[in-house]
């Protein structure tokens, strides 16, 4: 068990490796970094599975409410404090179910992935640099998983914010996407700024940044319940910038910027998978303080709904899953807050599963899509460009068709369990408006996926019109294969292939959190005693329902070719437009930027040029030639003057040596 | 015995007026011999204290023995100072030496 280390040391070695000599390999570089990123992520997946079959022989049973687990002190780095107060920093590793679920899903989802884009990102100039990038991505959000002391696990979150902003801008010679991995750092940073005054206000507290002992302390009552939910609070709002929770939620969306195989790491089993797992791994922490948990339940709430209603009206394909992955971790972040830990977390563990194949059978399409539209001007991204691709493109059809209904909560497939899961939760803890809000998210969920599915994969061909009225005159030369089969194709396999591979756990990673299946999830990932989970079947079927509801819907609405959506937007105009324009976040951000901080910043430059600049530092060089002329006169250069100066300072000297003139006498006698 | 008051009251003017003669004399060797006038006051000094606080020994005499080498180097040096002043100037009038300034 103690090899666990070497699940994130592996990839950032490779990231060293490729940085340092690969780089140096000219042309070869390419596909040695490819091979030593998967080689490394290949290594971290076979640590994954050596620990995971020697857990349940290792790991400890102890006292703390959060399972068994082991845990592992590296060497101390550093040494910080005065005397009384040191604190030792050491990099502390734990390996419990938690983070020994999130491991598997990392190194699994990262490999297929990383395979997936050896495909996607053939040609690229900076293939090597990509590879580079995601081996590091890879490592820091191993780190995250496996640290079991906030500073470490801060250390690796600002790293995984730092590779998904280079990975967001890979395309960076386009503006909007040098744009969009700008926005998605700095709105992170906004939550991670709290995360830190979080920390900092525990660490005043507790005087280390040992989780255990953090832990221990919060649950001792040691630390005042004030101070606990303010440092909860700050703490979530780092999780609720990594998982896109509203109203930290507008860069998820743009960071489609990146390539695909980027969106699918990011938005299943790395970043986003960040927040949700902090707030798992810090529970002690939010569940001490029913405000903390009431804050968590509200913002996972609003998500939910919030980001379903915006996705019904995207035509970007990648957005509607972005949106789709949002309302999703608002689910995950409402079941922990309503108290329901394990489903939470196991919807979690399905989800990345599922919403990685959704990402990978997006880019399978948008990759087929390119060359048709390439030179017509119109979105390869756009579904409404799309159309009848299932005949062109099976695998990918079917692939995306499975991890749709997964996602819609279709039995036996992966989303349904875990949905039920949290359904369950949401009933058991008395939380009406979440279990509500669920079921209508469930259906809103389960329509837009199927509108996506039948505008893109059936129906008429529309990116024909675009052939024909293309103009061939545009492409000649670069792209000649345009003009021979300007038709669709299915990727190629080793785009197919991770579909594939993937579809299995889409399917079957429910079936672990089946209750009274197995012991499974409930009992090895878990927050205080085992609950004996039950399956409740009014609410199964309820969940089912509005799934089937929203299919059915889709159907009606967009299977056929009726006017239905055009007729209910253009008799909603201002819902319609409110949707598709996202509730208009974006603008207000925009305004309050435009108007309140540039304000501000307008506010601080005048302060800085009129006051700080023309009065006080231009003051200064004026003020000592002034002085200087004036006491240089005192050098008139006569002997007899800077004698008399002497004299003076002699007798003055005498003066105060012998203690004052009235007591003025010789010590001696 | 001489009281050492006495002693004190004659150092004393002495060396006020060697302060008065650096202070108001204009011609340079009159301020070098002032400066000697303030030498052997402290020179006196020495000499009337040593014997009073260690009888019988010679610690203030060799004192004034150093006092007065070091003046007789001093004044060589400010003589030889002056005459140059003189090659160059045409005046020993401190006045006339006021480079030393801004």
């Amino acid at each position: 068990m103690d090899y666990a280390w070497l699940a994130p040391v592996l990839p950032i070695s490779a990231f060293a490796l490729n940085v340092l000599i690969w780089r140096q390999m000219g042309a070869r570089k390419h596909a040695l970094s490819a091979l030593t990123t998967l080689a490394a992520i290949g290594g971290a997946f076979l640590v994954f599975l050596a620990v995971f079959s020697d857990a349940s022989a290792h790991l400890e049973e102890t006292a703390t409410s959060s399972g068994r687990h082991l845990i592992f002190e590296g060497t101390p780095w550093f040494t910080v404090g005065v005397s009384p107060h040191l604190y030792v920093f050491a990099p502390t590793l734990v390996v419990d179910w938690l983070s020994i679920m999130m491991l598997g899903v990392v190194t699994f989802l990262a490999f297929l992935i990383e395979f997936y884009a050896t495909g996607y990102m053939k040609g690229d100039s900076r293939y090597w640099w990509f590879f580079s990038v995601k081996a590091l991505f890879t490592a820091a959000m191993l780190g995250v998983v496996l640290s079991y002391n906030f500073l470490l696990m801060y250390i690796c979150w600002e790293l995984v914010g730092l590779c998904s902003f280079l990975l967001i801008g890979f395309w960076y010679s386009e503006r909007t996407n040098a744009e969009a991995a700008k926005k998605a750092f700095i709105t992170t940073r906004v939550g991670d700024v709290g995360f830190f005054i979080g920390l900092a206000l525990l660490f005043l507290k507790t005087r280390t940044f040992d989780m255990k002992e953090t832990f221990a302390a919060v649950e001792s009552g040691a630390i005042d319940p004030a101070t606990v939910t303010i440092a909860g609070i700050l703490i979530f709002l780092g999780a609720m910038g990594k998982s896109g929770q509203f109203p930290l939620h507008v860069w998820l969306p743009d960071a489609m910027a990146g390539p695909t195989p980027v969106s699918a790491l990011v938005h299943s089993a790395t970043m986003v998978a960040a927040g949700v797992y902090l707030v798992g791994r810090a529970y002690p922490i939010f569940h001490a303080s029913s405000t903390t948990m009431a804050v968590i339940t509200t913002v996972g709430t609003i998500t939910a709904i919030f980001a379903a209603t915006i996705a019904l009206t995207q035509r970007d394909i990648k957005r509607i899953l972005a949106y789709s992955t949002i309302s999703q971790l608002g689910y995950m972040i409402m079941a922990l807050g309503v108290g329901a830990y394990t489903a939470g977390l196991f919807h979690l563990f399905t989800h990345a599963f599922f919403k990685a194949l959704l990402f990978l059978g997006a880019g399978s399409v948008i990759h087929s899509m390119e060359p048709v539209l390439h030179g017509t001007g119109r979105n390869p991204n756009d579904i409404f460009n799309m159309g009848g691709l299932r005949k062109q493109m099976p695998v990918t059809f079917w692939t995306f068709l499975i991890a749709s209904l997964s996602l819609a909560g279709i039995a036996p497939l992966a989303g349904f369990w875990s949905k039920d899961a949290i359904l369950v939760g949401a009933y058991e803890a008395d939380a009406w408006l979440p279990l509500v809000v669920a079921l209508v998210t469930a259906f809103l969920t389960a329509f837009y996926m199927f509108r996506c599915i039948y505008l893109v994969f059936f129906g008429p061909a529309r990116w024909q019109v675009a052939t024909s009225t293309g103009d061939h005159h545009d492409n000649h030369s670069t792209n000649h294969d345009i003009g021979h089969h300007a038709v669709p194709h299915e990727s190629p396999w080793t785009m197919a292939l991770p579909l594939v591979l993937i579809c299995v756990p889409a399917i079957a990673a429910g079936w672990i959190g089946i209750p009274g299946f197995s012991e499974g999830f409930a009992e090895t990932v878990r927050f205080g005693p085992m609950i004996e989970e039950h399956i409740n079947l009014v609410l199964a079927g309820a969940g089912t329902l509005a799934g089937v509801l929203g299919i059915g819907l889709a159907t009606l609405m967009y299977l056929t070719p009726v006017s239905g959506p055009r007729l209910i937007s253009e008799s909603f105009p201002a819902v319609y437009k409110t949707l598709y324009n996202k509730y208009y976040v974006d603008e207000m951000y925009q305004w309050i930027i435009d108007h309140v901080v540039l304000a501000i910043a307008a506010m601080a430059a005048t302060v800085d040029r009129k006051i700080l600049n023309d009065r006080i530092v231009d003051w200064c060089g004026p003020f000592l030639q002034g002085a200087g002329a004036r006491v240089r006169l005192t050098t008139s250069g006569y002997i007899y003057h800077y004698a008399f100066g002497f004299i003076i300072g002699i007798m003055a000297i005498g003066v105060v040596m012998s203690g004052g003139i009235p007591d003025m006498r010789f010590a001696l006698w | 015995m001489v009281p050492i008051e006495h002693i004190m009251v004659f150092t004393g003017a002495l060396f006020s007026i060697g302060v008065y003669g650096v202070m108001a004399r204009r011609n340079a060797v009159l301020v070098l011999m002032a400066i000697e006038l303030m030498l052997n006051a402290v020179a006196i000094n020495l000499v009337a204290f040593g014997t009073l606080v260690y009888p019988g020994q010679i610690n203030g005499m060799v004192f004034a023995i150093f006092v007065v080498t070091i003046a007789a180097a001093e004044l060589g040096l400010g003589l030889a100072i002056v005459l140059r002043v003189y090659r160059m100037r045409s005046s020993i009038n401190v006045d006339d030496i006021n480079l030393m300034r801004w």
